[in-house]
């Protein structure tokens, strides 16, 4: 021990010494022999962007954790542990986010924010202010080198303890230079270094006291462009691909009868001539499992009752009899048998209605009128407490779960059971699983999807076709609420303000024609692409499903499974009209600006050309036609009355010639979708027109029409819903009974609200609604067809009452849409978009865009201003200042 | 323990006399340059709670002169001001993420600030949980070890550091006071604020390590308690500092996962500071009583539906990790403290001279 201390305090003062200069030290190793350790430090070239060193550091990070729990570890070590631990934890903590999020465009977000994060916490320091002091000083922040002990450290980490023996003289006269050190001074090599270390000790506080904002900023506009510009794309292109590939797989596998044995078998080995209640539960969780729609569960467990029932079985009879009735009244008068007899007697008298035997069809009515009576008479003829327990005690008696069944026909049953179970493979496999799940929720839900990138698309090539800038943008945003409801007289106002600057839009488009043609340039690319993508998947989507409906609609109606049928059909065809809705709304809304804009610039000149033609007046042709157009409900109406505008339009050659000249701008890639026989089809709004006529030509007040009072307007903005496939909409739901009578048939079973409105409105009387609960929809199927008292109450779609009846029940109401009210949908984007209004497609495009940019604009803001503070400070380092007098003494020459 | 380590006294015994036998007059008669200077020792200080929030409150106020000083390329700008001047970035990455998000609010757009306010919310919620899971991570460790082992990791001294005498701050003696850890670091740990001097023949002097053999498992008592012990605490020192950081990752995962659950959508904090306000206005039972229910109903509740809500997942992936996170947050606190105190166990201690640094 003593010869340790002795050699250790020996070895201290030969380093001072050592420290003392070359003469000494010669005298030292003559002395002592002891010689001190060579330096071994060395610098080390360092890459910023090199992740293979950044890897190594990691590695070597992990190395010092593993040594660092054992004990094993000094400080530099140590220090090394934090860099990987604060990896690790962002990736944690990104990871943890990622799984919250519902789409994978948000869930790779997250690790993309995460690596610009890090990426800026590192680099900011770098390349904002090493890199500049580099040059401008000589002095490199970034410069690393490894000590006696190996340690890899940063030179001027630490600016008391700098190893200046490392650097040569002409490394440090050269970065003296730089650093405006005057040459002819005393000890210049002392002043240099002394300058340095004032610029690195400013390098890098600068560095800590920028890093707080610089990283944030940096991190969230290099994460935003890369969502924007490659992960996104790269999801909507995954999608693509699934969507595409999910279509061929479904068009190459169009066998509609997947063979599923093990429930075939199942129900060969397990349904026998009596069924326990254990069996019978058993039977249903087989069917539980094998549907996969929640949707169709309850109706399911309905249907196999029935099955197990109706085939002559006699066990599930509940036979009301005295011995019941006594059981009943005993519990009853337990506490107060005054009224014992007049008890029984009403209790029989009940049982007598149902001829004293309740079978599975009028148990729950039974069950419901003795409960009814019982609330009613309690703390009359009986106690509440006993009327509880009777209540209990009547439901155990009459539970049919809780019954042996024994099966009448057992082939029948069986025969019912596997067709059900085939039917349902049909529907899980072809419709839920390949359809709805894999195939329209890639295309049609959540972010990054197929219609989401095309509405990205028809709302981002509006406002650029019409070059909308930020004031405008700004202005069509401004102060209009989420709802107007046409009362709202104040913010009606507002709308009308608003659909003015469209109106100015339209304006400058139209009077200027390079610009018109560039906007109809950019209107026809949006439509083209829209479309394409569109038709494929609409049409490929409707016959499929159709398909699916055929095979469904095979099963009889008489038959038991007819219910569970009837309902996987309704699916089917609610689906039908969402994808019916999905591709009008986008359609429409790529169309719509198009065609309002042609409409505007060239009715006139349309007219003018005809009347020559024809030879008749212009003057007298222009007034009736503004007339035509004024009083039109819809361009669609519009164009319909054209044909009867016998001025002139006599036939349809007239009329081809009347739309052609109309829609002559139009870029030659999408003229076909706007051929005289589609146009009929496809109709834009004359509402909004008029709104924008009244704006645009003052010839239109002096044609002494009256202007157009403000509900008037708000009504077109209501109705520009365009009625391009009404038909083909009133025919799936209209002809389609089932759909109505089920959901109708829900409401009334579940009693929930609606009823009362569906009540009024349909004027259901109270034996309709017991033929309902009953499963009977004859009364129903009879108004549908128009064939009942009530016949009046369906009439064509037009008069809404349908819809308004469908809306009541919870179908999307599709041919109405509500007017201005903006849809609060929780879904998404795509759906808030879906409002084929060009009041609202423009304030929502504008709203989209406006609110990036705002965003963009002041964090570049703030980026930029951080930079040029930044900058000016780098220029200010290495001054004199309080602390750094710089005074220098003036070397003598000799 | 607390009481282990008791403040040093530094007086200074030669005040009153320039040379001895010499009568001088009393300190307020004699010319200011003749007065000595009171010299300054760095010393510990009392390890209380309140000790701790005073220098806390003292680094704090410091931190934006460390930062001119920087700024201005003091010389005598030192490696422990670089640290205390990191800690702005630290602090002002979370509040600039929050900022970040607060820039995308667009007043014209109801329908946006809705959403901003929902946004905003989570990402101020997820930046403070963070910063309390850094902490709860080191409390981890810390409490135990001191439980344990008699050691407060965080034991603070005050450090007189001489300045240059250019120095223009002009401070007395040109001497500059700070408070650093005893423990920060293993290889230049102030073992010598730990001996105790100055009574007869310095009898007591490893009184301090005397207490921590004892907490260390020594049972009897050494005459080189302080040799037997120092080795064990540079141990104790690298592993635990080595743990804290890779305890933190679980922790903050933890904490993140928290804060992103549906449990905090409802909530409102503003009411909490309200009801807060509202016992200053007017002061009584029932102002306390409601903040006390506004406190529970918006701050303890969510936090502990929110664990549930963590634990439970909404998806296969988030109750995997969610769980992970959770799991490993307790197991590997509870995987540090026994390998911690188990390596720095002196209970079946032979005469082995035991150096931390290998």
């Amino acid at each position: 021990m003593t010869s340790m201390i002795q050699s250790y305090s020996q070895k201290l003062q030969d380093d001072y010494r050592l420290r003392k200069g070359r003469h000494c030290r010669h005298q030292n190793e003559l002395r002592t022999h002891v010689r001190a350790y060579k330096p071994l430090g060395y610098f080390v070239e360092t890459n910023p962007f090199n992740p293979i060193e950044t890897l190594r550091s990691d590695a070597r990070s992990v190395r010092y954790f593993l040594d660092g729990i054992k004990g094993h570890g000094n400080d530099y070590s140590i220090g090394k542990i934090n860099d990987v631990g604060i990896g690790l934890g962002a990736l944690g903590i990104a990871g943890m986010l990622a799984t919250s999020k519902g789409s994978p465009l948000s869930r790779g977000m997250e690790f993309v924010g995460l690596a610009c994060w890090l990426g800026a916490m590192s680099l900011w320091q770098k390349i904002a202010i090493n890199t500049p002091l580099k040059h401008l000083k000589g002095v490199d922040l970034n410069l690393e080198y490894v000590n006696s002990a190996g340690h890899r450290k940063k030179f001027y980490q630490d600016s008391q303890y700098l190893c200046w023996d490392l650097m040569s003289d002409e490394q440090i006269y050269k970065m003296g230079d730089k650093l405006g050190v005057p040459k002819n001074i005393k000890n210049r090599r002392k002043a240099i270094e002394n300058k340095a270390r004032q610029v690195a000790v400013q390098g890098n506080t600068l560095g800590l006291l920028t890093a707080g904002f610089a990283t944030p900023l940096i991190a969230s506009l290099a994460a935003d462009k890369i969502s924007k510009h490659v992960l996104s794309p790269i999801v909507t292109k995954v999608k693509e691909a699934k969507v595409e590939a999910k279509r061929k797989e479904i068009v190459q596998n169009i066998n509609f009868y997947p063979v599923e044995n093990d429930t075939l078998k199942f129900i060969e080995e397990n349904v026998k001539e009596t069924m326990t209640p254990a069996q019978k539960s058993q039977l249903k969780e087989v069917f539980a499992a094998k549907t996969k729609d929640v949707y169709l569960k309850d109706t399911a467990s309905r249907v196999i009752d029935d099955i197990l029932t109706s085939n002559g079985t006699k066990a599930s009879q509940v036979v009301l009899d005295d011995a019941f009735h006594t059981k009943l009244t005993d519990i009853l008068s337990a506490n107060f048998g005054e009224y014992k007899a007049a008890i029984l007697d009403e209790l029989k008298q009940i049982a007598a209605k149902y001829n004293n035997v309740v079978t599975f069809e009028n148990l729950s009515k039974y069950q419901g009128e003795l409960e009814e009576w019982i609330t009613k008479q309690t703390n009359n003829l009986f106690e509440a407490e006993d009327a509880q327990k009777a209540t209990a005690e009547l439901a155990k008696m009459l539970q049919k779960d809780s019954k042996t069944v024994a099966l009448g026909n057992i082939e029948a049953v069986r025969k019912d059971l596997s067709q059900m179970s085939k039917m349902l493979d049909i529907y899980n496999k072809k419709f839920f699983e390949d359809f709805k799940t894999d195939f329209w929720k890639n295309m049609n839900k959540s972010e990054g999807s197929v219609q989401a990138k095309m509405w990205d698309n028809i709302s981002t090539g509006l406002l650029k076709a019409f070059k909308v800038d930020n004031d405008t943008m700004k202005e069509l945003i401004l102060g209009v609420p989420d709802i107007v409801t046409p009362a709202d007289k104040k913010n009606l106002g507002m709308v009308f303000d608003k659909v003015n600057i469209i109106g100015n839009l339209y304006d400058s488009t139209l009077a200027d024609m390079t610009k018109f043609d560039g906007t109809m340039k950019k209107l026809g690319k949006v439509i083209n692409d829209v479309v394409t993508q569109n038709d494929k998947h609409y049409e490929f989507s409707m016959a499929y499903l159709e398909r699916i409906q055929k095979v469904l609609s095979q099963i009889d109606r008489k038959s038991t499974i007819f219910p569970i049928a009837e309902k996987m059909k309704s699916a089917v065809a609610e689906q039908r009209l969402a994808v019916l809705n999905g591709y009008i709304t986008a359609n429409e809304a790529a169309f719509f600006p198009l065609k309002s804009l042609c409409l505007l610039k060239n009715s006139k000149k349309a007219l003018k050309e005809l009347a020559e033609v024809r030879g008749v007046d212009f003057a007298k042709v222009d007034f009736d036609f503004k007339k035509l157009l004024l009083n039109s409900q819809s361009v669609d109406e519009f164009m319909n009355k054209l044909d009867t505008f016998k001025t002139i339009i006599t036939d349809d050659k007239d009329y081809k010639l009347f739309v052609d000249s109309i829609f002559a701008d139009v870029p030659s890639a999408v003229k076909r979708y706007l051929s005289p026989e589609m146009i009929k089809k496809m109709n834009a709004s004359s509402h909004l027109s008029k709104a924008l006529l009244s704006n645009l030509s003052d010839e239109i007040h002096n044609v002494k029409v009256q202007p157009q009072p403000i509900e008037e307007v708000v009504n077109a903005l209501h109705e520009m819903n365009l009625y391009k496939y009404a038909d083909e909409m009133f025919d799936i739901t209209y002809n389609n009974p089932e759909l109505i009578s089920n959901l109708i048939g829900d409401a009334v079973r579940n009693d929930d609200g609606k009823m009362k409105l569906l009540k009024t409105m349909i004027k259901l009387t109270e034996q309709d609604v017991e033929k309902i609960r009953a499963n009977d929809f004859s009364a129903i199927h009879a108004m549908l067809r128009g064939s009942s008292a009530n016949a009046g109450y369906f009439e064509p779609i037009g008069g809404g009452r349908l819809n308004s009846i469908l809306s009541v029940l919870g179908v999307r109401d599709l041919t109405a849409m509500d007017g201005i009210t903006i849809a609060k949908s929780k879904t998404s984007k795509v759906a808030e978009l879906t409002a084929p209004k060009l009041y609202n497609m423009f304030s929502r495009s504008a709203k989209n865009v406006f609110n990036y940019n705002l965003w963009f604009k002041r964090v570049g803001i703030a980026f930029l201003a951080l930079c040029g503070v930044t900058a000016v400070a780098v220029s200010q380092m290495g001054k004199k200042n309080e602390f750094n007098p710089d005074v220098y003494e003036e070397r003598k020459a000799n | 323990m607390a009481s282990v380590l008791q403040v040093e006294n530094t007086t200074t015994s030669n005040q009153n006399t320039y040379t001895q036998g010499v009568k001088r007059p009393p300190m307020k008669d004699r010319p200011a340059d003749f007065r000595p200077l009171k010299q300054e020792h760095d010393r510990l200080r009392n390890p209380g709670l309140w000790t701790k929030v005073k220098i806390g409150i003292d680094t704090a106020s410091n931190t934006p002169d460390y930062a001119y000083r920087g700024m201005k390329g003091d010389p005598d700008f030192n490696f422990y001001e670089q640290q205390k001047v990191s800690k702005i970035p630290y602090y002002l990455g979370g509040i600039g993420l929050a900022a970040v998000c607060l820039a995308g609010r667009n007043i014209l757009d109801p329908d946006c600030v809705k959403g901003n306010k929902f946004a905003l919310k989570k990402v101020a919620l997820g930046a403070l949980f963070y910063y309390i899971a850094r902490e709860v991570a080191n409390a981890a460790i810390n409490i135990p070890v001191k439980l344990f082992r008699g050691i407060d990791l965080n034991m603070p001294y005050r450090k007189i550091t001489a300045l240059r005498e250019a120095n223009p701050l002009n401070l007395p003696n040109n001497k500059k006071p700070s408070n650093q850890n005893v423990f920060e670091s293993t290889e230049f740990t102030r073992w010598d604020l730990l001996y105790k001097y100055g009574s007869d023949k310095n009898v007591g002097m490893n009184e301090t390590f005397d207490k921590m053999a004892k907490k260390f498992g020594v049972k009897h008592k050494q005459n080189d308690s302080d040799s037997k012990v120092i080795g064990k605490i540079k141990k104790l020192i690298i592993m635990a500092t080595s743990w804290k950081y890779m305890l933190a990752v679980p922790f903050v995962m933890t904490a993140l996962g928290m804060a992103q659950q549906k449990a905090f959508e409802n909530n409102d904090f503003t009411h909490v500071f309200k009801s807060a306000g509202n016992i200053l206005n007017n002061f009584g039972k029932d102002s306390l009583s409601k903040f006390g229910t506004s406190f529970y109903k918006n701050i303890i509740t969510p936090i502990g539906k929110s664990f549930i809500e963590l634990w439970k997942g909404n998806s296969t992936a988030s109750k995997i990790l969610g769980r992970s996170a959770i799991i490993a947050s307790v197991g590997l606190a509870i995987l540090a403290n026994t390998m911690i105190l188990s390596k720095t166990s002196l209970k079946h201690d032979t005469d082995e001279i035991d150096g931390g640094n290998k």
